[in-house]
């Protein structure tokens, strides 16, 4: 429960930073990465945010990133900020990456699902497809790509990969399987060898 | 006398091996399997068994095919995430302190990026690839797209298996330099610190102030194979190169 939630908590700041993404420039990109870092998101997503931003800053209008913030905000103004009254009598602005983590930690199913559902809908008004997959019962992947774009600029997975060998198998779906076989073989092989006994 | 008849003989004959062969197909289509289940049955045991699950990363080393097939595909052709015609992504960068302009090639995701060297260490040109995702960490190293762009100051964060491209990053030592290079510049770094980490702890995947490089991969206590722990290998920088890029 604890790494879903707080991976969940990434992936809802991953997600709000990649559709922040599609409004870049009112005054600067910079400025909308310093707005998600307002709204409480956390260090490494709101610099996947500067990294989709900064090579397409030049193709976003001033208005659509003010709609963003505007929406990017109201977000956070239902998700984070109330916990972060609550818990640490601080705006989101000034939450730790600790405290940020925390608040993730009190989300709901139904709280991730219904963050997932709005940053979607936030990215389709905005050209910007989100897509968000449950990788495990601890992990999301978010993507995020420009729709008329030609490829993936970011993709949210697990802030520390996984990057041993794979870990070893103990065999026992294959072994059941093997013995079902060899099982199904000795009974064929009875069958036949009574009818031609018989015969 | 009687003597048995030529034919009783042959009845005779008939009936001790058609005996016989009725053992031997009782024996091969009934006793087989069995044979075949007590194979499979220990084979299961020794998979269970501890010294089996240390050996298998090594034997997957040597038997992974799907690394293998990876290795042998263009970078394009394993580059799901872009389109082939995805144009280049650039942009003219002025230096505030040097006054300097120059230019930034942005990867796509699952672009190869970069390539990383430490000869003391025997890493060897080992390829780095945008993005941490378990499929692109399979073709190389991955800069993970949380951390900054190469080339510019603040934590790039590259991972690696430790059975395949970070394999020598245990063999790194303080002082070992380590370069970094992109299609449009060359970092020149030198190891300051070594750590291991749990997994949960973010600490050193995060944006900081210092200007480094933080390598790291999977450790378990210098086998191989998944853990909850990573080894980082944390580099400053000492040198940042430029290059002239033709677009």
């Amino acid at each position: 429960m604890k790494f879903t939630k707080v991976l969940t908590a990434s992936a809802f700041a991953a997600a709000i930073a990649a559709t922040m993404g599609i409004s870049a420039s009112a005054a600067t990109w910079q400025e909308a990465v310093q707005a998600a870092k307002d709204c409480g998101v956390q260090s490494h997503n709101v610099q996947e945010l500067s990294n989709f931003l900064e090579p397409n800053a030049s193709k976003f209008t001033a208005a659509q990133y003010d709609d963003m913030i505007a929406d990017m905000k109201a977000v956070s103004d239902k998700y984070v900020a109330p916990k972060a009254t609550e818990l640490f009598n601080k705006k989101p602005g000034d939450l730790t990456e600790d405290e940020k983590i925390q608040i993730g930690k009190t989300w709901s199913e139904d709280d991730k699902q219904a963050i997932i559902n709005d940053l979607v809908a936030l990215g389709a008004k905005y050209n910007v497809e989100v897509t968000v997959t449950k990788a495990d019962k601890a992990h999301y992947n978010v993507s995020a790509k420009m729709k008329d774009g030609s490829g993936t600029q970011t993709t949210t997975t697990s802030a520390v990969a996984g990057t041993g060998a794979e870990a070893a198998e103990t065999g026992a779906g294959n072994a059941v399987a093997f013995a079902g076989v060899a099982l199904v073989l000795a009974a064929t092989g009875a069958v036949i060898v009574s009818r031609k006994n018989r015969a | 006398m009687n003597r048995p008849s030529a034919k009783t003989a042959a009845r005779s004959h008939h009936q001790k091996h058609s005996s016989s062969n009725k053992v031997l197909r009782a024996f091969t289509f009934v006793l087989t399997p069995f044979l075949i289940l007590i194979i499979v049955c220990s084979t299961l045991l020794l998979g269970l068994a501890k010294p089996y699950s240390y050996a298998k990363p090594y034997l997957r080393l040597v038997f992974d095919v799907e690394q293998h097939e990876a290795e042998s595909k263009s970078i394009r052709t394993l580059n799901k995430y872009r389109d082939d015609d995805a144009p280049l992504q650039t942009k003219d960068i002025k230096d505030d302190e040097t006054g300097q302009t120059h230019t930034m090639i942005y990867p796509y995701y699952g672009d190869y990026y970069a390539t990383i060297n430490c000869k003391n260490a025997g890493m060897k040109d080992i390829k780095v690839y945008s993005g941490t995702t378990d499929d692109v960490l399979t073709w190389g190293a991955g800069w993970y797209n949380g951390s900054v762009y190469i080339g510019h100051e603040g934590n790039v964060v590259i991972a690696g298996h430790n059975h395949t491209s970070f394999y020598h990053l245990p063999n790194c030592k303080v002082g070992d330099e380590v370069t970094l290079e992109t299609s449009y510049c060359k970092l020149t770094y030198v190891v300051s610190d070594i750590e291991v980490f749990h997994q949960s702890d973010l600490t050193y995947i995060r944006p900081c102030d210092r200007d480094i490089l933080t390598m790291y991969t999977c450790w378990n206590n210098g086998r191989l194979g998944m853990s909850e722990y990573r080894l980082a290998v944390i580099c400053d920088c000492v040198k940042r190169e430029w290059k002239e890029v033709k677009e």
